[in-house]
């Protein structure tokens, strides 16, 4: 059989050769593609999550600003702990009654900035052996449930008295867009 | 001389391949969505235990004895699903510990992760349930002997002590002289369930001034603090006892306390200065999921 002497780097065969390294590379642009799409995604769900974290926060570990904003005043930050005045600090996960009391939708939304087409905040008793018929669940919501893609809830932990009576209670704050 | 065949399965090719499937694998990262859920887990686990541990303190959930009480409060603050380990343990003098607490649901050998929070928090091990001051052996030898209160009704001198059933279950009860100098003193300690006590001891049961001498103190030893441990033959449960003192000696003062002490804690470590405030303690609650 006859060799040709000339180069052969616009053969057939590797002309042959291109073709499973293309699928290759197309294949890896393709996955990349989808792993960009993917981060932002969880960028977007982490973002959201961290905003649902950090209202938890603030509504479970502050007094809110100002701190005896139950009393007469409308609160620019709205936080439901309990501030002890004769020790001038927040007793963090140690919610007031008043606060709860006074609490309001409206309240919720504005700590929540507007970044949530729905949100709901509920506190309920958690104490299953104890009497807790002194406080039923209260909740405040805004925006519907239904037609929302992504949904999260964060659920905290906290203690609330009235006079003699105690109970553990959970704080779900649910939000979602 | 090449054979003329097709070169495509050559090794050429397979080394080519490498790099190809090199870069595929790195930019598929499988298994990314899970770990990213089972980390937003964990935190949300972390966040559930300082939680847990915060509302407690908050609570004083911590300020008992009664094991079975915190262990029914995690019980109802962690969702049955979760298994958990509470502790809570007191550093004694930097090298021993008492563990005060150690309570757990679950078999945590069985956890794929464990999440653990920790706070330091104060509690009482130990404490002074009443006391009296710089009482020489005089004013009691004169004022607050039996024999004296039974003429007038009352005693100058004693300490009232009030002790609940489930406190007997879980502390220990002490009698304290922390005697101020160097000198000879001894002293004598009686429980009556009366505000008063009377010659024949009426009221005060079995319970006389001889049955429970304190040792004597002796200059020659090096402390000057003694401690009488009340067994419960002397302390009347679900009631106010009335604990009276009386000194001899040598022109000498002290101070008395009745303490009570976890039962776990051994009794050189009894002490009324340490129970002056609640004591530091380390409590450390670990989370997981069972496979």
């Amino acid at each position: 059989m006859y060799l040709s002497n000339k180069a052969q780097l616009f053969s057939l065969d590797i002309m042959l050769a291109l073709v499973p390294l293309t699928i290759a590379l197309g294949i890896s642009a393709n996955a990349m593609s989808g792993v960009v799409n993917q981060m932002q995604e969880y960028s977007d769900a982490y973002h959201m999550r961290r905003m649902a974290i950090d209202a938890a926060d603030v509504i479970v570990k502050t007094a809110g600003t100002p701190e005896d904003w139950e009393s007469n005043n409308s609160p620019s930050i709205v936080g439901l702990a309990v501030f002890d005045t004769a020790s001038n600090r927040t007793e963090p996960n140690k919610l007031d009654i008043n606060k709860i009391e006074n609490m309001s939708g409206a309240y919720l939304a504005d700590l929540l900035a507007g970044e949530f087409s729905y949100y709901n905040l509920s506190i309920y008793p958690i104490n299953a052996s104890a009497d807790v018929s002194w406080f039923e669940n209260v909740s405040w919501s805004g925006g519907s449930r239904a037609d929302k893609k992504d949904i999260v809830v964060v659920e905290r932990f906290a203690y609330l008295e009235n006079g003699t009576n105690t109970t553990f209670v959970g704080v779900r704050l649910e939000v979602g867009r | 001389m090449s054979k003329g065949n097709g070169f495509i399965f050559t090794m050429d090719a397979i080394i080519a391949l490498v790099p190809v499937f090199i870069i595929v694998a790195s930019v598929s990262t499988p298994g990314t969505a899970d770990s990213i859920a089972l980390q937003s887990q964990f935190l949300g686990d972390m966040r559930k235990g300082n939680d847990i541990l915060v509302s407690m303190s908050a609570g004083d959930a911590f300020d008992t004895a009664n094991s079975s009480a915190v262990n029914e409060t995690l019980g109802s603050l962690i969702p049955p699903n979760l298994g958990y380990n509470f502790t809570m343990t007191y550093d004694l003098n930097g090298t021993e510990s008492l563990e005060i607490f150690n309570l757990s649901r679950g078999n945590m050998s069985e956890a794929e992760s464990v999440m653990e929070a920790e706070q330091v928090g104060l509690y009482w091990t130990q404490e002074i349930v009443d006391d009296v001051h710089m009482v020489s052996h005089n004013a009691f030898n004169e004022s607050a002997s039996c024999a004296g209160d039974a003429e007038s009704g009352n005693a100058t001198y004693n300490m009232t002590v009030y002790v609940s059933s489930a406190d007997m279950a879980e502390y220990d009860y002490y009698f304290v002289v922390d005697k101020d100098d160097t000198g000879s003193l001894a002293a004598w300690v009686q429980t009556c369930q009366f505000p008063f006590c009377t010659p024949d001891n009426d009221g005060c049961e079995d319970i006389s001034w001889s049955d429970i001498t304190i040792p004597k103190f002796d200059s020659s030893v090096s402390y000057n603090m003694s401690k009488y441990y009340f067994s419960k033959n002397y302390l009347y449960p679900d009631s106010v006892n009335y604990v009276y003192v009386k000194v001899t000696g040598s022109g000498e003062y002290a101070d008395f306390y009745v303490m009570k002490a976890l039962k776990k804690m051994d009794e050189d470590f009894v002490d009324p200065e340490t129970a002056r405030n609640p004591q530091v303690v380390f409590v450390s609650l670990k989370i997981w999921r069972e496979e």
